[in-house]
């Protein structure tokens, strides 16, 4: 199991958001949490990327804790091993968050020369590859704000899946995107899984999520409904 | 007009002085306003409130009033930083108070930039110096630059406070002139120059402006 979500609980201001919710991804699948807005879907993703921190549950990464609960105490992962666990798992937002100062090409090629501390010649090479299988290529030198949404969105896929994610998590990608970008989003995420990522969408776009994934499960009222 | 020309050699005598006080004025408080700023948005309540505290005094009472409390004060007490030496104690005061100015346009600037931006960079795995070295100080000197250029020319302007400690820069200068020949021809000459540099400034800064421009 790639990712494992086990009695995950989360509260606000004493407002409870999750509720005892469970579910896994394996490896080489697409699973959909698929739910109005607020329902709490945004906070399971936030905490399985250990961006908020659980108030109990357990949730497992790849065979690494984001934080383990054990029947009595929580315990969080602490910020080597967050590093580490991160450095597994990609994250695609829903306002794709692209560094705004850079070209495409340093937005995807960032993490990879001063994280993964790949020479520039190579991860360069690896970026325009990604960058064109995506369909980006003529974008390579451009500034984000000259893209279109379904442009900056495959530049922020790009951007997370160039460093090879185990575990790859998408926050709404069809929000903004035309009914025929999204049939493209379809294609690149089947394909994603296919070269074996386990993926992890949070969507309320029932048609999409049904086309995209192998399992869908339904979040209401932070409990997860399958 | 040729009046002009003689006075004019001797008002220049006290451009050492100016640039000397305005470049190690911009030299030193720029850097120092960056750690400030870094403070002031600190999680840490008492890091953030004691920069919060140095930015409003330093802020909140005039540069000539801190310009006098280090030259006399510090003595006073017994803190003897630089000996007989005036210069040393006009720069101190100078980079306290510009450092005060600068941290808060860079806070702003810090503060500016997307949360979910830095969201992104933490999930691909940079460190905190990496994400304020490639992310957020990049797009807080664009941000910033007009609001910074702004108080370069004010620094360019308050130079001519230090003439308060007898230091003889070109407004001093050009003050001593007037007294002696009875003309305000030297207060138009020293408008000119602080013009000039302005304008010299000015120019520059639209310069780097346009350099680090890019829209959002």
């Amino acid at each position: 199991m790639l990712l494992n979500v086990d009695g995950l609980c989360k509260s606000f201001k004493g407002k409870q958001i999750l509720n005892q919710v469970n579910f896994h991804v394996d490896q080489k699948e697409v699973v959909s949490l698929l739910g109005q807005s607020g329902a709490g879907k945004t906070t399971i993703l936030r905490c399985v990327t250990g961006l908020e921190k659980a108030d109990r549950g357990t949730i497992c990464v790849d065979g690494k804790y984001v934080c383990r609960d054990d029947g009595k105490n929580i315990t969080y992962a602490g910020k080597k091993e967050l590093y580490e666990i991160r450095r597994s798992m990609g994250m695609v937002f829903q306002s794709y968050h692209l560094f705004p100062h850079m070209t495409v090409l340093d937005n995807v090629t960032l993490a990879l020369i001063n994280v993964h501390k790949m020479p520039k010649e190579e991860a360069v090479k690896v970026a325009e590859e990604m960058l064109s299988h995506l369909g980006l290529e003529d974008k390579i030198h451009q500034m984000p704000y000259e893209l279109s949404g379904g442009q900056k969105q495959r530049v922020a896929i790009a951007r997370s899946c160039v460093v090879n994610p185990k575990l790859l998590c998408f926050d709404e990608p069809t929000a903004a995107l035309d009914p025929e970008t999204t049939k493209e989003m379809v294609h690149i995420i089947r394909e994603l899984a296919q070269k074996g990522m386990g993926i992890l969408i949070i969507s309320h776009d029932m048609p999409f999520v049904e086309k995209v994934s192998d399992r869908v499960l339904t979040v209401k009222q932070g409990m997860i409904i399958e | 007009m040729s009046y002009i020309f003689q006075i004019f050699p001797q008002i220049l005598d006290g451009l050492g002085i100016t640039f000397g006080t305005f470049a190690v004025t911009l030299v030193l408080s720029l850097p120092l306003g960056a750690l400030v700023s870094l403070g002031r948005v600190s999680k840490n309540k008492v890091v953030s409130g004691i920069f919060g505290i140095y930015t409003w005094v330093l802020r909140g009472t005039p540069l000539l009033l801190q310009m006098f409390l280090i030259f006399f004060g510090l003595p006073a007490i017994g803190i003897q930083l630089f000996g007989r030496m005036r210069l040393p104690y006009v720069y101190l005061a100078f980079v306290l108070n510009y450092a005060a100015y600068f941290a808060e346009i860079f806070r702003s600037g810090i503060q500016s930039v997307e949360k979910g931006q830095i969201e992104a960079a933490r999930l691909l795995g940079f460190t905190g110096w990496q994400m304020n070295v490639k992310i957020v100080w990049p797009q807080v000197i664009k941000k910033t630059l007009p609001a910074i250029g702004n108080e370069i020319i004010t620094l360019v302007k308050d130079t001519s406070l230090v003439y308060a400690l007898g230091l003889a820069e070109i407004f001093k200068i050009a003050r001593s002139i007037s007294t002696r020949d009875v003309t305000i021809a030297p207060y138009i000459v020293v408008g000119i120059i602080y013009l000039v540099i302005t304008a010299v400034i000015t120019k520059l800064l639209n310069m780097a402006e346009k350099k680090v421009y890019y829209e959002e």
